[in-house]
């Protein structure tokens, strides 16, 4: 079986709205629902768990049943990072997935997660226990000095991939890490997310395929680019 | 003192089966390059404008700056065989119509999304540190491809210590014209995927971060054309704060 654990946990300071940014609505329906629609298309995801803010649940499950999404099982509440909510959802699932299973993460703030993109992450996961989407730098990329303003060093763009969600990992790998992790204190703070807290307690990491659309929307201009994909995919 | 864009038109690269370099494709009626001349056009701190345009289109180029009242437009060479060589006619030709102290923005003719405050951001730290880049911090996770399997990682690097850099790029104008001089005559940092910033590092000298923008996307494929049209057709919510 193929879970898909849905993090919604954030509050929506950074794009300075009231509204939590996964709850913004764009053509009458949350962000939320559209990242819950990608999943419920996927003939290889069988359940959803949604980690999600305090406050918000009812609103998630009349979302789902509105739109049809048959698939959703669980919701559940977030911690106060995101490595928390990731592992509070990773703990729910102990008695309810097994060891082989597969398990997809995905910020529910990245709306175009594309059919590809998760089968492709399924598919490497199951052949080596993890997948990341990744893509290429199209940009120059320059190591900030430590003024923090200034740079004297690149390092070439062909030597690094850019990694996002969706990242899928065998669920026994993911449940034995996350107990780890919390148990040294190892990867689980600031920016660290599971990919980061994996290769910090000695796992490699499988690349999959990835997606230039399966962007975050953290602010205002990543929503104008959200709405230009819907209306560049609606011609 | 004076402010110059130079803008690179001169890629002979297609959108898919296309015929038509990509500065020229057309939307609404109107090729990409003129949407991009249109923003340094209009933006009140830019003097002039030199275009280095892809060999046989420069007839092309004029009569749409013309008939878009691009009056800023002042010159028009050919580029190169490679991205260097074409940033470097662009600042050769400028060589006696500048003085030492003036200002070069460099920027691709295919980022049509250049905003004014990216613009004045970038002008504004070249004046006071002689250069700087436009620059953007990582949403994402920057991952080290493994030499023995380029498909696996087992390192990253804290997303916080490395910016991602496009254009615009703004330059002292003597200083980049003796950096690209050196550059030609010793063959440093001229090769593939560099560019301006690269070079400027292999140099050993320090570049000036200035704050880019998400938005200000290259157009390389049919799906950015269409979020490009999108932008243009989409409007501003007011309920956002």
């Amino acid at each position: 079986m193929n879970y898909a654990i849905i993090i919604a946990g954030g509050s929506g300071h950074r794009m300075g709205q009231d509204i939590p940014k996964q709850f913004i609505n764009v053509n009458n329906k949350p962000i939320l629902l559209y990242t819950l629609e990608s999943f419920e298309k996927h003939e290889k995801i069988d359940a959803i768990l949604v980690v999600c803010i305090d406050g918000w649940h009812e609103a998630v499950w009349a979302y789902a049943r509105q739109a049809g999404i048959t698939k959703l099982k669980w919701v559940i509440s977030g911690g106060e990072t995101g490595q928390e909510s990731i592992r509070n959802g990773v703990f729910f699932l102990e008695d309810k997935v097994n060891s082989n299973d597969i398990v997809v993460i995905h910020d529910g703030i990245r709306p175009l997660v594309d059919e590809e993109v998760l089968s492709d992450v399924i598919e490497v996961a199951k052949k080596y226990g993890n997948a990341v989407t990744s893509m290429p730098f199209k940009e120059q990329m320059f190591v900030v000095s430590e003024d923090n303003c200034s740079s004297k060093k690149y390092v070439p763009r062909e030597t690094l991939r850019r990694v996002s969600t969706p990242q899928a990992y065998k669920y026994e790998l993911l449940d034995s890490k996350y107990h780890e992790a919390f148990e040294k204190k190892i990867g689980i703070y600031g920016s660290s997310y599971t990919n980061t807290m994996m290769v910090d307690l000695g796992v490699t990491l499988h690349f999959a395929k990835g997606s230039e659309k399966n962007i975050k929307l953290t602010n205002k201009d990543d929503l104008d680019l959200f709405k230009a994909y819907l209306k560049a995919d609606n011609k | 003192m004076k402010r110059v864009a130079v803008i690179l038109a001169a890629g002979q690269d297609t959108i898919g089966n296309d015929n038509i370099p990509k500065p020229f494709v057309n939307i609404y009626d109107k090729p990409v390059l003129m949407y991009t001349l249109e923003v340094f056009e209009k933006n009140p701190q830019v003097d002039a404008i030199l275009l280095v345009c892809l060999k046989g289109w420069s007839e092309i180029a004029r009569a749409f700056a013309k008939q878009y009242n691009i009056s800023k437009l002042k010159w028009v060479v050919d580029g190169g065989q490679s991205i260097q060589e074409t940033i470097y006619n662009g600042l050769r030709a400028l060589e006696n119509e500048l003085e030492e102290n003036d200002t070069v923005i460099i920027h691709d003719g295919i980022r049509p999304l250049v905003e004014d405050s990216v613009l004045t951001d970038v002008i504004k730290v070249a004046e006071e540190k002689g250069n700087a880049v436009s620059s953007m911090p990582n949403n994402e996770q920057v991952f080290v491809v493994r030499d023995s399997d380029s498909n696996t990682s087992n390192r990253f690097i804290p997303r916080e210590t490395i910016r991602r850099v496009t254009t615009p790029q703004a330059y002292n104008f003597h200083e980049v014209l003796h950096a690209y001089e050196y550059a030609f005559n010793n063959n440093i940092g001229i090769q593939g995927a560099s560019y301006a910033d690269t070079l400027f590092a292999d140099l050993g000298k320090r570049l000036f971060f200035a704050t880019g923008s998400d938005k200000n996307i290259k157009l390389n494929t049919e799906e950015e054309i269409g979020i490009f049209e999108a932008y243009l057709k989409s409007d501003k919510e007011l309920w956002l704060k």
